[in-house]
Protein backbone atom coordinates (compact mmCIF):
# COMPACT_ATOMS: atom_id res chain seq x y z
CA UNK A 1 0.00 0.00 0.00
CA UNK A 2 0.99 3.61 0.06
CA UNK A 3 0.03 7.09 1.13
CA UNK A 4 -1.47 9.74 -1.13
CA UNK A 5 -2.53 13.18 0.07
CA UNK A 6 -4.40 15.91 -1.81
CA UNK A 7 -5.13 19.03 0.24
CA UNK A 8 -6.97 22.12 -0.95
CA UNK A 9 -5.27 25.44 -0.13
CA UNK A 10 -5.71 29.17 -0.71
CA UNK A 11 -9.50 28.79 -0.57
CA UNK A 12 -9.54 26.08 -3.22
CA UNK A 13 -7.47 28.08 -5.71
CA UNK A 14 -4.60 25.68 -5.09
CA UNK A 15 -4.06 22.07 -4.14
CA UNK A 16 -1.02 20.33 -2.64
CA UNK A 17 -0.41 16.73 -3.75
CA UNK A 18 1.96 14.24 -2.14
CA UNK A 19 2.67 10.54 -2.41
CA UNK A 20 5.35 8.00 -1.61
CA UNK A 21 6.91 5.76 -4.28
CA UNK A 22 6.32 2.31 -2.80
CA UNK A 23 4.96 -0.29 -5.21
CA UNK A 24 2.78 -3.10 -3.81
CA UNK A 25 1.53 -6.04 -5.82
CA UNK A 26 -1.00 -8.60 -4.66
CA UNK A 27 0.09 -11.31 -7.08
CA UNK A 28 2.90 -12.13 -6.54
CA UNK A 29 2.85 -10.39 -3.13
CA UNK A 30 5.77 -7.98 -3.37
CA UNK A 31 6.69 -4.45 -2.25
CA UNK A 32 9.55 -2.24 -3.38
CA UNK A 33 10.45 1.44 -3.65
CA UNK A 34 10.69 2.51 -7.22
CA UNK A 35 10.97 5.80 -9.04
CA UNK A 36 7.37 5.53 -10.18
CA UNK A 37 5.01 8.49 -10.29
CA UNK A 38 1.81 7.89 -8.38
CA UNK A 39 0.61 11.39 -9.21
CA UNK A 40 -0.52 11.08 -12.82
CA UNK A 41 -1.23 14.09 -15.03
CA UNK A 42 -4.27 13.34 -17.22
CA UNK A 43 -4.65 16.87 -18.67
CA UNK A 44 -3.36 20.31 -17.63
CA UNK A 45 -6.32 20.64 -15.23
CA UNK A 46 -6.84 17.04 -14.12
CA UNK A 47 -4.57 14.83 -12.00
CA UNK A 48 -5.02 11.39 -10.44
CA UNK A 49 -3.26 9.98 -7.34
CA UNK A 50 -2.95 6.21 -7.12
CA UNK A 51 -3.12 4.11 -3.94
CA UNK A 52 -3.31 0.35 -3.62
CA UNK A 53 -2.62 -2.04 -6.46
CA UNK A 54 -0.80 0.16 -8.96
CA UNK A 55 -1.07 -2.03 -12.07
CA UNK A 56 -4.88 -1.98 -11.84
CA UNK A 57 -4.83 1.81 -11.48
CA UNK A 58 -2.57 2.21 -14.52
CA UNK A 59 -4.92 0.04 -16.62
CA UNK A 60 -7.93 2.11 -15.49
CA UNK A 61 -6.11 5.34 -16.33
CA UNK A 62 -5.15 4.03 -19.78
CA UNK A 63 -8.76 3.03 -20.35
CA UNK A 64 -10.14 6.43 -19.33
CA UNK A 65 -7.49 8.73 -20.79
CA UNK A 66 -8.66 8.73 -24.45
CA UNK A 67 -12.13 9.87 -23.29
CA UNK A 68 -10.97 12.71 -21.07
CA UNK A 69 -10.70 16.23 -22.51
CA UNK A 70 -9.36 19.31 -20.81
CA UNK A 71 -12.54 21.30 -21.57
CA UNK A 72 -14.85 18.83 -19.79
CA UNK A 73 -16.10 20.03 -16.40
CA UNK A 74 -14.81 18.21 -13.28
CA UNK A 75 -18.00 16.15 -12.90
CA UNK A 76 -17.73 14.83 -16.45
CA UNK A 77 -14.12 13.82 -15.81
CA UNK A 78 -15.05 12.16 -12.50
CA UNK A 79 -17.86 10.20 -14.17
CA UNK A 80 -15.54 8.98 -16.97
CA UNK A 81 -13.08 7.72 -14.33
CA UNK A 82 -15.88 6.10 -12.35
CA UNK A 83 -17.13 4.25 -15.44
CA UNK A 84 -13.61 3.15 -16.38
CA UNK A 85 -13.10 1.79 -12.83
CA UNK A 86 -16.39 -0.16 -12.81
CA UNK A 87 -15.90 -1.46 -16.38
CA UNK A 88 -12.34 -2.58 -15.60
CA UNK A 89 -13.55 -4.47 -12.50
CA UNK A 90 -16.27 -6.17 -14.55
CA UNK A 91 -13.75 -7.15 -17.24
CA UNK A 92 -11.40 -8.65 -14.66
CA UNK A 93 -14.23 -10.64 -13.07
CA UNK A 94 -15.12 -12.07 -16.47
CA UNK A 95 -11.50 -12.76 -17.48
CA UNK A 96 -10.35 -14.23 -14.17
CA UNK A 97 -13.49 -15.94 -12.83
CA UNK A 98 -16.39 -16.36 -15.22
CA UNK A 99 -14.67 -17.26 -18.50
CA UNK A 100 -13.23 -20.45 -16.96
CA UNK A 101 -16.83 -21.47 -16.15
CA UNK A 102 -17.98 -20.90 -19.75
CA UNK A 103 -19.47 -17.38 -19.37
CA UNK A 104 -18.31 -14.62 -21.70
CA UNK A 105 -19.79 -11.63 -19.80
CA UNK A 106 -21.54 -10.69 -16.55
CA UNK A 107 -24.81 -10.40 -18.50
CA UNK A 108 -24.25 -13.92 -19.88
CA UNK A 109 -23.78 -15.24 -16.31
CA UNK A 110 -26.88 -13.40 -15.05
CA UNK A 111 -29.10 -14.57 -17.90
CA UNK A 112 -27.98 -18.20 -17.54
CA UNK A 113 -28.12 -18.34 -13.73
CA UNK A 114 -31.50 -20.12 -13.81
CA UNK A 115 -29.96 -23.06 -15.62
CA UNK A 116 -27.24 -23.47 -12.97
CA UNK A 117 -27.47 -25.34 -9.70
CA UNK A 118 -28.82 -22.58 -7.41
CA UNK A 119 -26.10 -23.16 -4.80
CA UNK A 120 -23.33 -22.81 -7.37
CA UNK A 121 -24.96 -19.68 -8.84
CA UNK A 122 -25.17 -18.14 -5.34
CA UNK A 123 -21.56 -19.08 -4.60
CA UNK A 124 -20.31 -17.43 -7.80
CA UNK A 125 -22.48 -14.39 -7.05
CA UNK A 126 -20.89 -14.21 -3.59
CA UNK A 127 -17.44 -14.39 -5.15
CA UNK A 128 -18.29 -11.58 -7.58
CA UNK A 129 -19.43 -9.47 -4.62
CA UNK A 130 -16.03 -9.98 -2.97
CA UNK A 131 -14.01 -9.06 -6.08
CA UNK A 132 -12.12 -5.90 -5.17
CA UNK A 133 -9.46 -4.16 -7.29
CA UNK A 134 -7.71 -2.98 -4.07
CA UNK A 135 -7.23 0.32 -5.87
CA UNK A 136 -8.16 3.80 -4.63
CA UNK A 137 -7.80 6.87 -6.83
CA UNK A 138 -7.90 10.50 -5.72
CA UNK A 139 -9.23 12.70 -8.52
CA UNK A 140 -8.15 16.35 -8.65
CA UNK A 141 -9.80 18.62 -11.23
CA UNK A 142 -9.98 22.36 -11.78
CA UNK A 143 -12.82 24.30 -13.39
CA UNK A 144 -12.92 28.05 -14.04
CA UNK A 145 -13.54 28.76 -10.37
CA UNK A 146 -11.58 26.37 -8.20
CA UNK A 147 -10.18 22.91 -7.53
CA UNK A 148 -12.47 19.91 -6.89
CA UNK A 149 -11.53 16.65 -5.13
CA UNK A 150 -13.15 13.22 -5.27
CA UNK A 151 -11.99 9.79 -4.14
CA UNK A 152 -12.83 6.81 -6.35
CA UNK A 153 -13.19 3.60 -4.36
CA UNK A 154 -14.43 0.02 -4.69
CA UNK A 155 -16.62 -0.97 -6.51
CA UNK A 156 -16.59 2.28 -8.50
CA UNK A 157 -18.07 4.86 -6.12
CA UNK A 158 -17.13 8.51 -5.74
CA UNK A 159 -16.60 9.91 -2.25
CA UNK A 160 -16.52 13.62 -1.52
CA UNK A 161 -13.71 14.68 0.84
CA UNK A 162 -14.12 18.08 2.47
CA UNK A 163 -10.73 19.80 2.65
CA UNK A 164 -8.27 17.03 1.99
CA UNK A 165 -8.18 13.43 0.85
CA UNK A 166 -5.78 10.85 2.28
CA UNK A 167 -5.64 7.30 0.94
CA UNK A 168 -3.56 4.13 1.30
CA UNK A 169 -2.20 2.28 4.30
CA UNK A 170 -0.83 5.60 5.65
CA UNK A 171 -4.26 7.22 5.46
CA UNK A 172 -4.96 7.29 9.20
CA UNK A 173 -1.53 8.65 10.12
CA UNK A 174 -1.75 11.40 7.49
CA UNK A 175 -5.31 12.31 8.50
CA UNK A 176 -4.37 12.52 12.18
CA UNK A 177 -1.43 14.74 11.30
CA UNK A 178 -3.65 17.14 9.34
CA UNK A 179 -6.33 17.10 12.05
CA UNK A 180 -3.69 17.80 14.70
CA UNK A 181 -2.35 20.70 12.64
CA UNK A 182 -5.92 22.07 12.27
CA UNK A 183 -5.45 22.06 8.50
CA UNK A 184 -7.86 24.36 6.64
CA UNK A 185 -8.40 24.85 2.93
CA UNK A 186 -7.94 28.57 3.54
CA UNK A 187 -4.34 27.94 4.61
CA UNK A 188 -1.54 29.88 2.96
CA UNK A 189 0.17 27.85 0.22
CA UNK A 190 3.61 27.64 1.87
CA UNK A 191 2.14 26.52 5.20
CA UNK A 192 -0.18 24.08 3.42
CA UNK A 193 2.75 22.59 1.51
CA UNK A 194 4.70 22.08 4.73
CA UNK A 195 1.71 20.53 6.56
CA UNK A 196 1.11 18.07 3.71
CA UNK A 197 4.82 17.15 3.77
CA UNK A 198 4.57 16.65 7.54
CA UNK A 199 1.50 14.41 7.09
CA UNK A 200 3.41 12.30 4.55
CA UNK A 201 6.41 12.00 6.92
CA UNK A 202 4.13 10.89 9.76
CA UNK A 203 2.53 8.29 7.47
CA UNK A 204 5.94 6.70 6.86
CA UNK A 205 5.56 4.61 10.02
CA UNK A 206 2.54 2.83 8.50
CA UNK A 207 3.20 -0.54 6.83
CA UNK A 208 3.81 -0.30 3.09
CA UNK A 209 4.55 3.45 2.99
CA UNK A 210 7.83 4.34 1.30
CA UNK A 211 10.40 6.93 2.36
CA UNK A 212 10.72 8.56 -1.08
CA UNK A 213 8.41 11.52 -1.61
CA UNK A 214 6.84 13.13 -4.65
CA UNK A 215 5.07 16.48 -4.23
CA UNK A 216 3.29 18.70 -6.74
CA UNK A 217 1.55 22.00 -6.07
CA UNK A 218 -1.13 23.16 -8.53
CA UNK A 219 -2.47 26.71 -8.53
CA UNK A 220 -5.16 28.42 -10.57
CA UNK A 221 -3.73 31.50 -12.27
CA UNK A 222 -5.57 34.75 -13.06
CA UNK A 223 -5.46 33.92 -16.78
CA UNK A 224 -7.30 30.64 -16.10
CA UNK A 225 -4.30 28.36 -16.62
CA UNK A 226 -3.01 25.94 -14.00
CA UNK A 227 0.54 26.40 -12.75
CA UNK A 228 2.30 23.17 -11.82
CA UNK A 229 5.18 23.32 -9.33
CA UNK A 230 6.97 20.01 -8.85
CA UNK A 231 9.01 20.08 -5.64
CA UNK A 232 12.70 19.45 -6.21
CA UNK A 233 15.05 17.45 -4.00
CA UNK A 234 16.25 20.80 -2.66
CA UNK A 235 12.68 21.87 -1.78
CA UNK A 236 12.01 18.54 -0.07
CA UNK A 237 15.32 18.86 1.80
CA UNK A 238 14.27 22.25 3.19
CA UNK A 239 10.88 20.90 4.26
CA UNK A 240 12.65 17.96 5.93
CA UNK A 241 14.82 20.40 7.90
CA UNK A 242 11.71 22.27 9.08
CA UNK A 243 10.12 18.95 10.00
CA UNK A 244 13.17 17.94 12.03
CA UNK A 245 13.26 21.25 13.90
CA UNK A 246 9.51 21.37 14.57
CA UNK A 247 9.36 17.76 15.71
CA UNK A 248 12.66 17.56 17.61
CA UNK A 249 11.98 16.01 21.00
CA UNK A 250 14.48 17.28 23.50
CA UNK A 251 13.53 15.40 26.66
CA UNK A 252 15.84 17.61 28.76
CA UNK A 253 13.93 20.71 27.63
CA UNK A 254 10.59 19.01 28.24
CA UNK A 255 11.77 17.99 31.70
CA UNK A 256 12.90 21.57 32.43
CA UNK A 257 9.47 22.98 31.46
CA UNK A 258 7.72 20.31 33.57
CA UNK A 259 9.87 21.30 36.55
CA UNK A 260 9.17 24.99 35.90
CA UNK A 261 5.40 24.27 35.84
CA UNK A 262 5.79 22.22 39.03
CA UNK A 263 4.36 19.11 37.38
CA UNK A 264 5.51 16.02 39.23
CA UNK A 265 3.87 12.65 39.89
CA UNK B 1 -38.39 -18.65 28.18
CA UNK B 2 -42.04 -18.41 29.12
CA UNK B 3 -43.59 -15.15 30.14
CA UNK B 4 -47.11 -13.97 30.76
CA UNK B 5 -48.04 -10.38 30.26
CA UNK B 6 -51.04 -9.00 32.01
CA UNK B 7 -51.79 -5.35 32.68
CA UNK B 8 -48.28 -4.37 31.63
CA UNK B 9 -46.72 -6.74 34.15
CA UNK B 10 -44.46 -9.58 33.13
CA UNK B 11 -44.62 -12.77 35.16
CA UNK B 12 -41.41 -14.77 34.90
CA UNK B 13 -42.51 -17.44 37.39
CA UNK B 14 -43.10 -20.13 34.74
CA UNK B 15 -39.85 -19.59 32.93
CA UNK B 16 -36.13 -19.46 33.47
CA UNK B 17 -33.63 -16.99 32.19
CA UNK B 18 -30.71 -18.36 30.19
CA UNK B 19 -27.64 -16.84 31.75
CA UNK B 20 -24.86 -15.65 29.44
CA UNK B 21 -22.44 -18.13 31.05
CA UNK B 22 -24.47 -21.01 29.65
CA UNK B 23 -23.83 -19.95 26.05
CA UNK B 24 -20.23 -20.13 24.86
CA UNK B 25 -19.68 -17.48 22.23
CA UNK B 26 -15.90 -17.62 22.51
CA UNK B 27 -12.94 -19.67 21.41
CA UNK B 28 -10.79 -20.37 24.46
CA UNK B 29 -7.13 -21.05 24.96
CA UNK B 30 -5.75 -23.84 27.23
CA UNK B 31 -6.16 -21.58 30.25
CA UNK B 32 -9.82 -21.12 29.38
CA UNK B 33 -9.11 -17.51 28.46
CA UNK B 34 -11.59 -16.11 25.97
CA UNK B 35 -9.95 -15.31 22.66
CA UNK B 36 -12.25 -14.28 19.81
CA UNK B 37 -15.96 -14.72 19.24
CA UNK B 38 -16.56 -18.23 17.93
CA UNK B 39 -18.35 -17.10 14.81
CA UNK B 40 -17.14 -18.20 11.39
CA UNK B 41 -18.54 -16.68 8.24
CA UNK B 42 -16.87 -18.36 5.31
CA UNK B 43 -17.74 -18.04 1.65
CA UNK B 44 -18.12 -21.37 -0.10
CA UNK B 45 -16.55 -21.27 -3.58
CA UNK B 46 -16.98 -23.96 -6.27
CA UNK B 47 -13.80 -26.07 -6.28
CA UNK B 48 -13.47 -25.58 -10.06
CA UNK B 49 -12.61 -21.93 -9.34
CA UNK B 50 -9.87 -22.66 -6.78
CA UNK B 51 -6.97 -22.11 -9.18
CA UNK B 52 -8.47 -18.99 -10.75
CA UNK B 53 -9.24 -17.44 -7.34
CA UNK B 54 -5.80 -18.19 -5.93
CA UNK B 55 -4.06 -16.58 -8.93
CA UNK B 56 -6.33 -13.55 -9.06
CA UNK B 57 -5.52 -10.19 -7.44
CA UNK B 58 -9.24 -9.43 -7.14
CA UNK B 59 -9.27 -10.89 -3.63
CA UNK B 60 -7.19 -9.88 -0.64
CA UNK B 61 -5.07 -12.48 1.11
CA UNK B 62 -7.43 -12.19 4.11
CA UNK B 63 -10.43 -12.93 1.88
CA UNK B 64 -8.69 -15.91 0.29
CA UNK B 65 -8.08 -17.43 3.73
CA UNK B 66 -11.83 -17.29 4.41
CA UNK B 67 -12.89 -19.04 1.20
CA UNK B 68 -13.88 -22.71 1.47
CA UNK B 69 -13.55 -24.59 -1.82
CA UNK B 70 -15.99 -27.46 -2.24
Amino acid sequence: MTVCIAALAENEKSVVLASDKMISKQMPPIEYEHDVEKIVKMTDNFYVLIAGTVNNAIDIINKAKPQIRENQNPNEKFEKMKKAYADYRDEKIVDEILRSQGFHSLQDFQSRQQSLNQNVANQIQGLIGKANLQTIMTLVAFDNEKCHLKVLIHPGSLVNPIEYATTGSGELHATQSLIGAKYKKSDDLDAATYLVFEAKKRAEVAPGVGLLTEMIVLSKQDDGTIKERRLTEEDLGKLAEVYESVNARDTEKIKAVLVEKEFHL
Amino acid sequence: MLAKQENNQIDFSDGSIVLPEQVDFYLRDKNDYRLVPNIEERLVVPSGLKDAVEKSDLFSEEDKKEFVFE
